[in-house]
């Protein structure tokens, strides 16, 4: 179903008259020369910074990723051989795939997680300002410091955590230790931290939908979850893009979480591409390693983000 | 519109005009500024190669970093220190620079790649092996033939400052490990201190206490930190039982013999038997477990002492300190992971920092400091204040004198967090001892190769 929203709301004869509609087969952008070139101009600044600050370094870290570098020596050309070595890695592919794992996991959750508390907010309940400020509120803690508050909390002997855990009869846990659940703690905290910025994002879309579309549903004997499916998801979709690939991307960059709280471990088990990445490059001072593996990183964040965009978009026109 | 499409065709072309000047001026003054960056590194390289610093008496700036100080300690540096350097020094003045341990190593090296280190610095037990093979270490072999301190260093602590029989490093103060426990809870178990690993074992049995399953006092605790602390004791342990972690000849590594696996086999029983417990790991800066009350027994070094008195008090008269138990009894090995001083290679003023750097190693100076900062002077002949003069200081010093090291090898830095992550698996179950033991070997084989 297209929601009215996501559509021009003009209809097509009306957009084939408009001077300021491209038409099928014409020029996007119909500037004469000099026009163009000052379009350029103003953006030129932008451009600069854009070349400076992202292109540079992507092509700097692309050019160090055929070289063996150790930052103290002169970086050496050696082809593909960082590359080899980083696919016969296991211990790359091991962090590729917890990375896969706690992005997957935390981003499912926390769209649902999110939505859902969006959804109760949007509803008349007592304290709508109090809870929406509540859930936001670790959004203005930094990574680390809350990632710090979190290690307490998961102190195994002293942490509340296990400390209400054990009044009620329940055995110790070993939050940050125990290889099977460290990596759903990591997650714990970071739908924390998260969760009240998307809850935001989704508030403010849902409040963009028209009560019409509301109204109309509801004429049309759609209950709750229809109404969600059909009115509600549809319209909010360009926020759900927005979530989907920030959220996706932010996972997939996941560093402060186990850098701070697990350093990866224990045996690894929290251990994600970018704090790999980190070990390799500033602890083993391998940088044309790390620098593949970052590479290898941002083609698939890249080919991602395409992919996102891509299928909402279809979706959206 | 934009006020610039109104602009006359004349205005167009003089504002292009002077867009090209500054432009060109812009690529000129990026060119003189990579010209004189490279003449600086190209100079600095050239002093340091020739080893001819400037001349003591003309006047020279030195940068010392300090990692990991207490306030005081700094404040012992700003006040005190540097001043009376000073003043025996009048042509030389010392800046100083402050870093936390966590992220020591990245700026040293960061700024070594850009020609910005301190002349200087302190550095981690095992960063040598890396910095040295690197080039980013001043040599000091013919400066250490001069020195005095260099008798009142154990030899083998003095031998960890060598890569391949170049001295590059001086220790400042030792790591020893060895065994802790606390008296009182011994004494409530009615066991007397481990002199045999089959007496850890047993006594651990006795001294573990557990509530509802789980364990909420370890009877003896390895060391797990977010860093290499279980590593560094499997170590402790590999060597009280004969092991090593190289052949002979340091040239390849040994994790598959068969004490290496024995030890390990050792170790992970205490977690298979419910006498330790993986839960208790040291974050950041966070106390040893021993230090807090959640274990009656820890391989650990000096600072569990210092941690005690920070964190419980009470518990500081009831710590006791023994070399770590062997197979038969006798013979106990205690390891030491001194951390070192060092200079820069790129460092204009190699005669200065080398004055600075035997200044501060001077058994007054170095004594004082560690005081403040809890660790055990590498100098023997450091004076022994109040911090020194407990029963257990002097069984550290003691120690010391017999004390041995890890092999300094360029892949030691990473061969700790390589270990360490295996045997984690082993001890929390993810592996078997064995296939722990492999994948380190491998793994550091590997590593030893393309070096």
């Amino acid at each position: 179903m297209t929601s009215p929203l996501l559509s021009s709301g003009r209809p097509p004869a009306a957009r084939a008259q408009d001077p300021a509609v491209p038409a099928p087969g014409r020029r996007r952008l119909g500037l004469d020369a000099g026009k163009r070139r000052a379009g350029l101009k103003f953006v030129a600044p932008a451009l600069v910074l854009l070349i400076i600050l992202d292109v540079a370094p992507i092509l700097t870290e692309l050019f160090y990723s055929f070289t063996k570098f150790s930052l103290l020596k002169p970086a050496h050309l050696v082809g593909f051989a960082e590359y080899e070595a980083l696919f016969s890695d296991p211990v790359f592919w091991h962090s590729v795939l917890r990375t896969f794992y706690f992005a997957g996991v935390l981003v499912v959750v926390g769209i649902a997680v999110s939505l859902g508390v969006a959804v109760l907010l949007t509803q008349t309940i007592i304290g709508t300002t109090f809870h929406r400020i509540v859930i936001f509120l670790p959004q203005t803690v930094s990574y680390a410091a809350g990632a710090l508050i979190w290690v307490w909390l998961f102190n195994p002997t002293s942490g509340p955590i296990n400390t209400l855990i054990s009044s009620l009869g329940g055995p110790s846990i070993g939050w940050l230790s125990s290889p099977g659940i460290a990596m759903p703690s990591l997650l714990i905290v970071s739908l924390w931290r998260d969760t009240g910025y998307y809850m935001l994002v989704f508030l403010a879309a849902l409040a963009n939908v028209p009560t019409e579309l509301y109204e109309a549903a509801h004429l049309d004997g759609a209950g709750p979850i229809r109404t969600f499916r059909e009115v509600v998801l549809p319209s909010i979709r360009p926020a759900m893009l927005f979530v989907l690939l920030t959220w996706t991307l932010g996972a997939l960059q996941m560093f402060t979480q186990a850098y701070v709280m697990t350093n990866g471990g224990p045996g690894n088990a929290t251990l994600s591409v970018v704090l790999d990445i980190y070990k390799e490059g500033f602890q083993d001072l391998s940088l044309g390693y790390a620098s593949a593996e970052s590479f290898v990183v941002f083609l698939f964040c890249l080919v991602l983000s395409l992919v996102y965009v891509r299928w909402f978009r279809t979706r959206i026109d | 519109m934009t006020p610039e499409l109104t602009q006359t065709p004349k205005r167009h072309a003089r504002r292009r005009h002077t867009q090209k000047i500054a432009a060109i001026a812009a690529a000129g003054a990026l060119l003189a500024a990579c010209g004189s960056a490279s003449k600086t590194a190209q100079s600095s390289n050239s002093s340091s190669s020739s080893g001819a610093s400037s001349s003591p008496s003309s006047p020279v700036t030195i940068s010392f970093l300090n990692v990991g100080a207490s306030p005081q300690a700094l404040a012992y540096f700003n006040g005190t220190v540097i001043p009376d350097f000073e003043r025996a020094n009048p042509n030389i003045h010392v800046t100083m620079e402050t870093t936390d341990w966590g992220s020591a190593f990245t700026k040293i090296t960061t700024a070594a790649a850009s020609k910005t280190e301190a002349d200087v610095f302190i550095q981690g037990g095992i960063w040598l092996g890396s910095l040295a093979s690197d080039e980013a270490l001043l040599p000091l072999t013919k400066y250490v033939a001069n020195w005095s301190g260099a008798k009142n260093m154990p030899a083998s602590e003095l031998a960890t400052g060598k890569l391949n029989g170049t001295q590059y490093a001086i220790p400042y103060y030792s790591d020893l490990r060895g065994l802790w426990y606390n008296t009182a809870d011994l004494a409530a178990a009615h066991v007397s201190p481990p002199k045999t690993l089959a007496q850890l074992k047993s006594d651990a049995a006795k001294l573990v206490v557990k509530s509802g399953g789980s364990i909420t006092r370890e009877g003896m605790d390895w060391a797990i930190d977010n860093s290499i602390g279980l590593q560094q004791a499997y170590t402790e342990l590999l060597y009280s039982m004969g092991g090593h972690e190289f052949n002979a000849t340091d040239t390849a590594p040994a994790f598959t013999s068969t004490v290496a696996q024995q030890a390990l086999s050792y170790l992970t029983s205490f977690y298979s038997d419910g006498l330790s417990s993986s839960k208790f790991v040291d974050v950041g800066s966070s106390p040893a477990t021993i230090a807090i009350g959640q274990a009656a027994m820890e391989v650990n070094g000096f600072q569990v002492y210092t941690e005690a008195e920070q964190y419980d008090p009470k518990i500081v008269k009831d710590l006791a300190f023994e070399p770590f138990p062997t197979p038969s009894g006798s013979n106990p090995v205690a390891l030491s992971f001194p951390t070192k001083l060092g200079i820069y290679a790129g460092t204009k003023h190699p005669n200065s920092s080398w004055k600075f750097l035997s200044y501060i190693t001077s058994p007054t100076v170095e004594a004082k400091w560690d005081s403040l900062i809890g660790e055990l002077p590498a100098d023997t002949n450091a004076p022994l204040g109040p911090t020194w003069s407990t029963p257990i200081a002097k069984q550290f010093f003691a120690l010391a004198a017999e004390s041995k090291a890890q092999p300094t090898i360029p892949v030691m830095l990473k061969l700790g967090p390589l270990v360490n992550t295996q045997l984690e698996k082993a001890v929390s179950g993810q592996a078997s001892p064995s296939a722990a033991l492999a994948a380190a070997n491998s793994g550091i084989a590997s590593l030893m190769q393309g070096s």
